[in-house]
């Protein structure tokens, strides 16, 4: 599958892109909401986007309400991995359109749980 | 000398394996040794430190010397729990979801459904079970009791208060779930909520020991722990869970457990991803 991660912290994408690529994923990295449009923009298509919440340019929850919004990305689910960790967070972000929520800190079986779960892997 | 009392403290002998070993088996059933020795030694680090003893080898050799000692119950609890996932691997309860629970719903002449959850741990799988049932809206007027039973006491008082931290929520709980059936403590605990929580009934029971006679169960999942167990344990444990099966019920098993060669009572089903086994009495079937 092809994932695109999207968070203004290297290490964190770093982690994401390493625990994915051992499941035998393709995975991309984004900087920020913004960075992630123009991949999508430019005809880029994923199967799974992992979302950081707070990010310059383009915050996670700007992206998300502006990508189902418009109907960008109907074929990718959208799972949210963010230090935010209110209910009132996770309502927000499933309402907007989100698949999946983990909170930070995760372990590398946090992300392929959820993940699995998320596509339908078993 | 400070050297060496330090040496001393982390060492375990081999004989103190086999005596931890020997106790746990003769108390639970489960099957220890030497290639569990890493186990052991993380396990009841806490215990050394907790109970102030000089080395693991002193806790070895006071542990099973006196009836019900306070020792003996520590690690017994120590070597004996597991941490657990919501809807651990997820075919199981994919399967429950789509093919199990409408069976269920269509065969019962009356309206209850009783589960049971043998070592159920820190209660994540009896309740995503019962989140289960409820989102399935197919047993809302139904007597729904699930029986979730551990050999822990400390495991089962946690599963009980229902209060989980951010961690093991992280751990597999899927957001519409946590939404809808927590409520938020603190900025790091989560509560299930009290209608979920009323669904089930927690007990200590010892799988290695007889069963109430009058159990009767229509769905028993005991999963992830007979691999703790010696072929003799596991038939007689399968025995029991037979017993307690009432007919065309389903056991579940954990992903790399099975009756196949143990146990030849039991019908294997494969229903979507997932292997449950049957308690034959008629021909009707799930698939």
């Amino acid at each position: 599958m092809k994932i695109l991660t999207i968070d203004d912290s290297r290490m964190v994408r770093h982690m994401i892109r390493t625990i994915l690529l051992e499941q035998g994923h393709d995975v991309d990295e984004a900087e920020n909401g913004e960075a992630a449009l123009e991949k999508i923009e430019n005809n880029q298509t994923f199967d799974a986007l992992l979302l950081d919440w707070e990010m310059p340019k383009m915050d996670g929850i700007t992206f998300l309400k502006h990508v189902r919004t418009n109907n960008i990305v109907d074929n990718s689910k959208i799972i949210m991995l963010t230090s935010l960790n209110k209910l009132s967070n996770i309502q927000s972000a499933i309402e907007s359109g989100a698949d999946e929520y983990i909170m930070k800190p995760f372990t590398p079986e946090d992300i392929m749980v959820k993940f699995n779960a998320t596509m339908g892997i078993n | 000398m400070k050297n060496e009392s330090i040496a001393n403290r982390s060492d375990l002998s081999s004989q103190n394996v086999k005596t931890i070993s020997d106790f746990i088996y003769d108390r639970t059933g489960i099957l220890l040794g030497e290639t569990k020795r890493y186990l052991i030694k993380s396990r009841l680090q806490n215990i050394v430190k907790l109970t102030g003893a000089a080395s693991f080898n002193e806790l070895c050799e006071k542990v099973g010397q006196e009836t019900n000692s306070q020792l003996d119950v520590l690690v017994i609890d120590a070597l004996t729990t597991n941490e657990t996932f919501w809807f651990r691997d997820n075919a199981p309860f994919f399967a429950m979801e789509n093919k199990l629970l409408p069976y269920y719903r269509e065969r019962r002449f009356d309206t209850s459904f009783n589960i049971w959850c043998a070592a159920c741990s820190s209660g994540q799988e009896p309740y995503s079970l019962a989140m289960l049932i409820l989102e399935s809206g197919l047993f809302n007027t139904w007597d729904i009791r699930i029986t979730a039973t551990d050999i822990s006491s400390s495991m089962l008082k946690k599963a009980k208060s229902g209060i989980f931290n951010q961690l093991e929520i992280n751990r597999g709980m899927p957001a519409k779930y946590l939404i809808k059936y927590f409520e938020q403590i603190d900025d790091d605990q989560w509560q299930v909520k009290s209608h979920v929580r009323q669904l089930i009934q927690f007990k200590k029971i010892n799988l290695h020991e007889l069963m109430p006679a009058h159990w009767v169960y229509d769905l028993i999942l005991c999963r992830n722990v007979l691999i703790y167990f010696d072929l003799e344990s596991k038939k007689k444990i399968f025995n029991k869970l037979y017993d307690c099966l009432a007919d065309d019920g389903y056991l579940v098993l954990g992903g790399s457990e099975s009756t196949l060669g143990v146990c030849d009572k039991f019908d294997l089903e494969s229903i979507e991803k997932a292997v449950f086994y049957k308690k034959p009495a008629s021909k009707s079937s799930v698939t």
